[in-house]
């Protein structure tokens, strides 16, 4: 029964929605008639972490933590099966109501929320993903917590493959800064989140997500946009969340006595919530319909965000395992189907050409590439007469501090340029991340053809 | 190509100072080389005489690295990004000024 394919387990009714690496379904268990959901993900990726997360989220059992059921491999993909919310994401519900949500709903989310988390933080373990899209609900008006665990996992191996800086928006500062992080990173991701519900977006949106991950950390905390528009209570409650130093910031179990918490109503107001959304979406889609005959289920566009989790999360003391006991393992952890070929055996990388052996760890002594002169001899104080000499000065301005020549140049050339700094400033990283792409490759392909010998 | 990384001045402790992910004591000078080194020579690397471990903490290095210089490109738009609004305020004062700023450079 076990190793059953998942056609013949699942009838897959329809798209729930799609995430930055997979879709989710909306599937029945053919045998109880139960409804699932399911997240296809496709895995050319490690297996190793994924599989240590699925036995890990297996045992997780709480109202507030959305249940995982198992999973199976079908060719390259990876089904993740989980309990169904019928009512979708607290950022799907904005998104079909056109609307932040009201103090009294983000109260009640934030209540089942907090409760998720001080379950997960009782056991040790940090979601390090919350945000509105990973609150889910379900049709009796309770949330839960989603994408903990496997998903989370799948999204840090691919974001470090690629050597990607995840979504900075609703990151601790010690996250982002690498100074290593508890569960405390979790309650300054719901003080985030909060003002997401709140405002329809987390704090620096509106601002490139690189210049965000400057600017979290090394500014104070974010506030509301309006402040005189909320209650005491909830300002107070985003405070306690949103403060930098993690030991002086409140547990999960401490903020379920905040008076903000306790003054919660109960999960009617989000049946009243996920009813009226409900409504907008299944008008909005007859809407869509008519224009377009062949649709899917359900409205989710837009917003899904533009990068994976955190690239550079570390993860210590990691056993790696060999091939075969990657199969018994699975088996044991109840996983059908077949394992995908990509994920077992990854070609093998050809060895380094041998040219200069090293000796010992201080490695060679490599000239770092001469340092480009050519700016040197722009001058600041000249008339500009090319475009080639213009761009000049303006390189050498961003990488000099130079701004004299600023003063020479028209009002509308300096609101031009301002408009392009982030198109300027993405070209630059994009450039770097190819660079540091290219130099772990050869670390990555020795780590793991030294995997597969073992 | 990208300026090379001041390493010598870096502190983890200021939280409002520089932004530094990366501190000079757990990044050894060859690897820091070999990040800013140009690719051509990168072969002469002989990565497998390291260990698995020994690779993943470099590659884990590499990749603060990387974060460290993303950051530091940041800060220099920012920089530019302030001095232009000056700038831009001082010729038309009905346009904001750059935000008191919390960031040092
Ligand atoms: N268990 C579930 N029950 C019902 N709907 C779900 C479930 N899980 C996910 N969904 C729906 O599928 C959508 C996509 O989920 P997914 O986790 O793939 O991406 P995301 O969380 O929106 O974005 P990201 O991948 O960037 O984290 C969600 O927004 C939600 O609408
Ligand atoms: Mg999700």
């Amino acid at each position: 029964k076990l190793h059953k394919m998942p056609e013949e387990v699942f009838d897959i009714v329809g798209k729930l929605g799609e995430g930055s690496y997979g879709s989710v379904h909306k599937a029945i268990h053919k045998d109880s008639g139960h409804v699932l959901a399911i997240k296809k993900v496709p895995v050319d990726t490690d297996l190793h972490e994924i599989i240590k997360e699925i036995s890990i989220m297996q045992q997780c059992k709480s109202k507030y933590v959305v249940k995982y059921y198992g999973s199976y491999f079908k060719n390259s993909d990876l089904w993740i099966v989980m309990e169904y919310c019928g009512a979708g994401s607290v950022s799907d519900i904005m998104r079909a109501r056109r609307k932040p949500l009201n103090e009294g709903e983000i109260s009640a989310v934030l209540r089942d929320t907090i409760k998720g988390l001080q379950y997960l933080h009782d056991l040790k373990k940090i979601h390090r993903d919350i945000k509105a899209g990973n609150i889910l609900l379900n049709t009796d008006g309770i949330a839960k917590l989603a994408d903990f665990g496997v998903a989370g996992q799948l999204t840090d191996t691919m974001a470090k493959r690629n050597t990607v800086i995840g979504t900075p928006f609703w990151m601790a500062p010690e996250v982002i800064e690498e100074i290593g992080y508890d569960t405390k990173a979790d309650i300054w991701s719901l003080g985030i989140t909060a003002i997401e519900m709140a405002e329809g977006r987390p704090p620096y949106s509106d601002i490139h997500p690189m210049r965000a991950i400057f600017m979290i950390p090394t500014k104070p905390p974010p506030t509301f946009k309006k402040p005189e528009e909320w209650s005491a209570e909830f300002v107070d409650f985003i405070k306690c969340c949103l403060v930098k130093k993690p030991d002086e910031r409140k547990s999960a179990q401490k903020l379920t006595e905040h008076p903000f918490i306790l003054a919660a109503p109960g999960c009617d107001v989000l049946q009243i919530m996920i009813k009226d959304a409900s409504e907008k979406a299944a008008a909005l889609q007859n809407q869509l319909n008519s224009i377009n005959a062949n649709d899917a289920t359900m409205i989710n566009e837009g917003m899904s965000t533009m990068v994976g989790g955190d690239a550079t999360l570390i993860q210590h003391g990691e056993n790696y395992i060999t091939a075969q006991s990657l199969r018994s393992q699975m088996e044991s952890l109840k996983i059908g189907g077949e394992i995908p070929k990509s994920a077992l055996q990854r070609q093998q990388a050809p060895p380094p050409p041998i040219e200069n052996s090293m000796n010992d760890k201080t490695g060679p002594s490599f000239s770092i590439g001469s340092d480009d002169t050519s700016y040197k001899d722009a001058q600041s104080y000249q008339p500009l007469n090319t475009e080639a000499e213009y761009e000049n000065r303006f390189q050498k301005a961003i990488v000099d501090g130079d701004f004299e020549f600023l003063r020479n140049i028209t009002l509308e050339e300096l609101l031009r340029r301002k408009e392009s700094l982030d198109t300027e400033m993405e070209d630059e990283i994009r450039e770097l991340q190819r660079r540091y792409k290219t130099k772990r490759q050869p670390i990555l392909d020795v780590i793991e053809s030294k995997k597969q010998k073992e | 190509r990208t300026e090379s990384v001041n390493v010598a001045s870096r502190s983890l402790i200021d939280l409002n100072a520089n932004l530094h992910i990366i501190e000079e004591k757990e990044l050894p000078p060859w690897l820091l080389m070999y990040a800013q080194s140009d690719s051509s020579l990168d072969h002469l690397l002989e990565w497998d005489l390291f260990n698995i471990d020994q690779l993943s903490e470099y590659d884990h290095l590499m990749l603060k690295l990387y974060k460290q210089e993303v950051i530091e490109i940041v800060k220099k738009y920012e920089k530019m990004r302030n001095t232009l609004n000056r700038e831009i305020h001082r010729r038309d004062v009905s346009r904001p000024p750059p935000p008191r700023s919390h960031i040092h450079f």
